[in-house]
């Protein structure tokens, strides 16, 4: 019973981290926008908040796993075990305590400048900390410490990447369609790419630094065959799947709002939405097997 | 730049290559008394050594009489170094056959572990 409880607290974190660091990310280096789009601020804060929340209640999760039940796991020694005794308990107390902070930072700024570069620090803290969520916290010695920073640096980049996406799918929805709107819009998208190719290639790098530890060149023929190794195969299609889409939108589709800019971008606005849509929604399908997968014993375990 | 670059590629696969994924999940590695052994002379303690540090709020065990569905008084505590469940048992067993049914809440993974191991005095 407790199991999809843990599965869903989890993916809550792994979304609000991704948005409350990547997309305030996103509005530091989109210099091209005269301002954050509608909705921007609060799109950071709700991540945040529920960054917060889920943290406090995967602490909460955690104690009453080991002690058996609600009722023992949500007291003062219990919590305050977790917190004490284990370092997944002290990086979701940290974690919790950056995104409040990041969202206090979003509530306390100027509406019309937000104080983006702050709010991307706290939510850095608390993507990095998601490393002790998995099973980085748990490989000891040295290799323990390649496999925490390999987890800290995926989780950043991966969040860049999607935080990105919700800015993106945010500009897409503006109803705003000006020249000048149309125009900061593509040379956000163009300015992107950049970025996307080196995101992509840290996630590549890391995710076979991890992929090594956790699965190991020796298990990697008997992979398939554990329910760990499915759900890990899985996510590297639908990995492929967004590499895909985001391939299509620097080729095809950002060069023809380029040409369109000078007369009716619509119909090229319209095929981004749609595709930035669809690669947000296989983001939320990676992140939840990723939720997922964190449950599972990996195969170098066996 | 790139000899530096070349340095830390080495050093990441010598790392990567050398060391075996010590992945935790807390196990019992060591008892005393010995899982299924025979003593002579009735312990007043028993431990338990782990190979993973463990939350002392979660890490204790029981011990019983199966053949006289008798629990036997204990008092755990977890060692300062977090891999050892000791318990101080009231009095000396005395010759009979014990079990002892322990759980473990490993620190680093967050894992909760039980067992059991079975001894005799006589």
């Amino acid at each position: 019973m407790l199991e999809p409880a843990v599965i869903a607290v989890r993916l809550l974190q792994y979304l609000g981290a991704m948005v409350l660091f990547g997309s305030s990310l996103f509005f530091v280096y989109a210099r091209s926008l005269a301002g954050p789009p509608r909705g921007a601020r609060a799109l950071v804060a709700v991540a945040g908040a529920i960054l917060a929340i889920a943290a406090l209640l995967s602490i909460a999760a955690q104690a009453s796993l080991f002690a058996g039940s609600f009722a023992e796991g949500l007291t003062a020694p219990s919590i305050g075990a977790v917190i004490a005794w284990m370092p997944l308990g002290k990086a979701a107390l940290v974690r919790a305590l950056a995104a409040a902070a990041g969202v206090a930072a979003v509530a306390l700024s100027p509406r019309a400048r937000p104080a983006w570069p702050l709010v991307a620090a706290f939510g850095a803290v608390a993507a990095a900390s998601l490393a002790w969520m998995g099973h980085g916290g748990a490989t000891e010695g040295p290799l323990g410490w390649a496999q925490l920073i390999a987890d800290m640096l995926h989780a950043l980049a991966a969040a860049a990447w999607l935080g990105a996406l919700a800015a993106f799918a945010l500009l897409l929805a503006a109803r705003d369609r000006s020249p000048p709107a149309v125009d900061a819009l593509y040379r956000a998208l163009h300015g992107f790419s950049g970025i996307g190719t080196g995101l992509v290639a840290v996630l590549g790098a890391t995710g076979l630094v991890n992929g090594w530890v956790l699965v190991g060149p020796a298990h990697l023929g008997g992979m398939i065959g554990t329910p760990y190794g499915r759900l890990l195969s899985l996510k590297l299609v639908l990995f492929a799947a967004m590499l895909a889409l985001a391939a299509r939108n620097r080729f095809r589709l950002t060069p023809v709002l380029a040409i369109a800019r000078a007369g009716d971008p619509s119909a090229a606005l319209g095929g981004l939405r749609r595709s930035v849509l669809l690669e947000a929604g296989l983001g939320l399908a990676v992140l939840a097997l990723v939720a997922w997968l964190g449950t599972l014993a990996p195969p170098a375990a066996a | 730049m790139n000899r530096f670059l070349t340095l830390i590629a080495i050093g990441t696969a010598a790392t990567l290559a050398t060391a075996s994924p010590a992945l935790a999940h807390a196990k019992l590695v060591k008892s005393n008394p010995v899982a299924n052994s025979t003593v002579h002379v009735g312990p007043k303690s028993i431990t338990l050594t782990f190979d993973e540090r463990l939350v002392p709020a979660f890490s204790k065990f029981d011990v019983t009489m199966p053949a006289h569905k008798m629990n036997v008084p204990v008092k755990t505590v977890v060692s300062p170094d977090g891999k050892r469940i000791v318990g101080t048992l009231g009095s000396r067993l005395t010759a009979g056959a014990y079990k002892v049914t322990w759980t473990a809440a490993a620190a680093d993974d967050g894992h909760k572990m039980t067992g059991e191991l079975s001894f005799k005095v006589g």
